[in-house]
């Protein structure tokens, strides 16, 4: 690829939708000495004003409605930088690559999903090709139709656009008026309930004032975690699967990161959508009926309850997460609280909880997509739990238990299909006896590429196993992920599993880099393709039409 | 000790119980027809479940299926939901020969036990 090198360019390539081309001018500009950060964040002010949707409900006319998915560029961003710590150079440049790659395929979703403008949505989820392809004659016959066709795809709707996105949502000036604790109260109440200019404007006049800034973070974390759906089952669109809660966590990493005088166009970019509807607050409302009638003490419990879970604790929350019923989970989760168990404690074997259905249920590649959000939620409620204190903090075991156990009971509506099962790890148990460790990081790394589950899982067992190095490990993995392209997904649940991994309390979280790596090596992709590391390739190893094969670690 | 021996006593009844249980879904799976099987099998949809627990002990009624139903029958089966295209191709497969056989090769017994050792979830 060729062209202009410069943030202009990049902005154009943004707008238009142009995604390869704006990775490329992203790369070129890094290579030609630019600050990484200094470009992402030229970034994510161009398409502040493109990620925000009116709702996401969409009316479908006929008095039903249809969900409309929520901005991932933020998350692709902030994942993306998380991992970078991770990599050896020139590698901690892939992850965020991806992210550029990204950016421009997730403009304007209200459109994409109306097949009025392109983007990944519109090309693999609504299949607008397809569609149009359906309706056009000329298209029909494999003819150029009248909009044009993009030669790279075949598709439009693989972009360029032929048309700005559309702006959903006006920027607004900061509004100061109030003290700070009034001003806290009311962008809270407004974000509850839907004002989302006045949420918005209070949260930028804040954001002014460095002595509010922890509770600002702080309230705005749980204002994203408490709207959260009591379940999805038989919901269809109707829920939000913990969207606001990981977006409040991914601007509060990428304004620290930014500096939170550069971060308007991450505020602009997440702020307003929290408000956004549908809004859902029913275990908000579970919550704070039942922590007050249980717990004289219940805005005191993060301080008073310090005893770490036994091990046939940890066992129960596994079961009944897996296998109980939500009143169960409720019930369990009160029982531990009145045994004097820590927050942190209960919320690290919640986490043990999931990745046990991870390691040894999911077996179906869709299975792992909807399960992935609860345990990136989770992450979002025990950084709540690490980094502030609130008095609320108490029921947000409840929410993330709740979720848990419903992704995985919403997984149990699907009979598992036999064709999907998976061979035990241990299949190849003797042949990974044989591996040195670093033969086996690469049969790792290999497995992952060929979503060969079986086999990477008894690589990582034998690993675990065999040595207490984990960095190097986690940098296998970080690296595997950072091949697949379209998907912020993949980035978020790396971001999660090592956070998670370094914090977990129990005896068992070496599980979670067990179920991270089962994800890597089986959940559904939306892409196989590597044109994004093939890029990334010429662009910082200097090569040009090799064909791809695993990468060494220099780690 | 007594509490012990009661909750023993329990477990040996439901034992027995389950026995039963498991005999009488075999004795249906034997008289019901083709149709009365495909409209079975339609409960563990998502839209007719009562729920995920439902659902999810299908996995158990393919195990009792192959035990008790004839071959043929099966085959009916595996067609029937085969042609309703690949919403349905998990239930297909369950009815696969293949997946048949599979059941087979790991049914297993304790010793001195009366029957196929049983998961119950």
């Amino acid at each position: 690829m060729s062209g202009a090198v410069s943030l202009e360019a990049l902005t154009e390539h943004i707008v238009t939708a142009n995604y390869p081309r704006a990775a490329d001018t992203f790369c070129a500009l890094l290579k030609e000495g630019h600050r990484l950060l200094d470009v992402v964040r030229v970034a994510i002010d161009t398409t502040a004003p493109y990620v925000q949707a009116p709702s996401h409900i969409m009316p479908k006319g006929d008095g039903t409605f249809r969900g409309v998915n929520y901005d991932h560029t933020v998350l692709g961003w902030r994942a993306s930088w998380r991992l970078t710590p991770h990599l050896p150079d020139p590698a901690r440049l892939l992850p965020m690559t991806q992210a550029m790659w990204y950016v421009p395929q997730g403009l304007d979703v209200w459109d994409q999903v109306l097949c009025e403008f392109p983007g990944h949505y519109a090309r693999d989820q609504e299949k607008c090709d397809e569609r149009e392809a359906a309706q056009t004659p000329e298209r029909a016959a494999g003819l150029p139709g009248p909009t044009g066709t993009n030669t790279r795809t075949g598709g439009r709707f693989d972009g360029p656009a032929w048309r700005p996105p559309k702006v959903h949502f006006e920027d607004h000036p900061p509004l100061r008026v109030g003290s700070p604790q009034e001003r806290l109260e009311r962008m809270w109440w407004a974000i509850m309930t839907g004002e989302r200019v006045e949420g918005y404007r209070l949260f930028l006049g804040l954001a002014e004032e460095p002595e509010y800034r922890t509770r600002l973070k702080d309230t705005i974390l749980m204002a994203g975690i408490i709207d959260l759906q009591e379940t999805i089952i038989q919901r269809g669109s109707f829920q939000n699967i913990g969207h606001k809660a990981l977006r409040a966590r991914a601007m509060l990493d990428l304004a620290d990161t930014l500096g939170w005088e550069n971060a308007h166009g991450v505020f602009y970019t997440v702020v307003p959508d929290l408000g956004c509807t549908p809004r859902f607050h029913e275990l908000w409302a579970l919550t704070s009926n039942l922590l007050p009638m249980e717990f004289r003490n219940w805005q005191e419990l993060k301080r008073a309850n310090t005893a770490p879970l036994t091990e046939r604790e940890v066992d129960e929350v596994v079961d009944v997460i897996n296998w109980g019923q939500p009143g169960d989970v409720v019930a369990l989760i009160t029982e531990l609280l009145r045994r004097g168990r820590a927050l942190l404690a209960i919320a690290d074997a919640i986490v043990i909880a999931f990745v046990h259905n991870e390691i040894h249920v999911m077996e179906h590649p869709n299975a792992f997509f909807t399960p992935g959000h609860a345990f990136d939620y989770c992450n979002v409620v025990n950084h709540w739990l690490r980094t502030y204190d609130n008095p609320h903090q108490a029921k947000a075991l409840y929410f993330e238990a709740v979720f848990v156990n419903d992704v995985l009971r919403a997984n149990m509506l699907f009979p598992r299909d036999p064709a999907m099962a998976l061979k035990s790890p241990k299949v190849h148990a003797r042949e990974m006896e044989q591996q040195s460790e670093r033969e086996l990081l690469v049969t790792l790394a290999q497995a992952i590429d060929m979503q060969d589950a079986p086999r990477a899982l008894a690589a990582v067992d034998e690993y675990l196993a065999r040595t207490g190095e984990r960095e190097a490990l986690i940098a296998t993995l970080c690296y595997a992920a950072s091949k697949v392209q379209n998907d912020p997904h993949v980035a978020r649940k790396c971001a999660s599993s090592i956070e998670e991994y370094r914090h977990n309390s129990t005896h068992r979280k070496d599980d979670i880099l067990r179920g991270w790596t089962k994800y890597l090596a089986r959940a559904v992709r939306r892409s196989t393709d590597l044109g994004c590391y093939r890029l990334f390739r010429q662009h910082f190893l200097g090569e040009r039409g090799r064909h791809e094969r695993p990468l060494p670690l220099n780690a | 000790m007594s509490e012990l021996r009661e909750a023993w006593k329990l477990r040996n009844s439901l034992a027995a119980a389950l026995e039963q249980a498991l005999d009488w879904v075999g004795r249906e799976i034997q008289r019901a027809s083709v149709e009365e099987l495909i409209d079975f099998c339609g409960s563990f949809s998502p839209g007719r479940a009562a729920g995920p627990e439902w659902v999810s002990s299908f996995d158990r009624f393919v195990e009792l299926l192959w035990q008790h139903a004839d071959p043929a029958v099966i085959a009916q089966l595996e067609a029937a939901f085969r042609a309703r295209g690949p919403l349905w191709a998990p239930i297909a497969n369950a009815f696969s020969p293949e997946h048949g056989a599979r059941l087979r090769a790991r049914d297993w017994r304790a010793p001195g036990a009366r029957r196929p050792a049983v998961v119950l979830r």
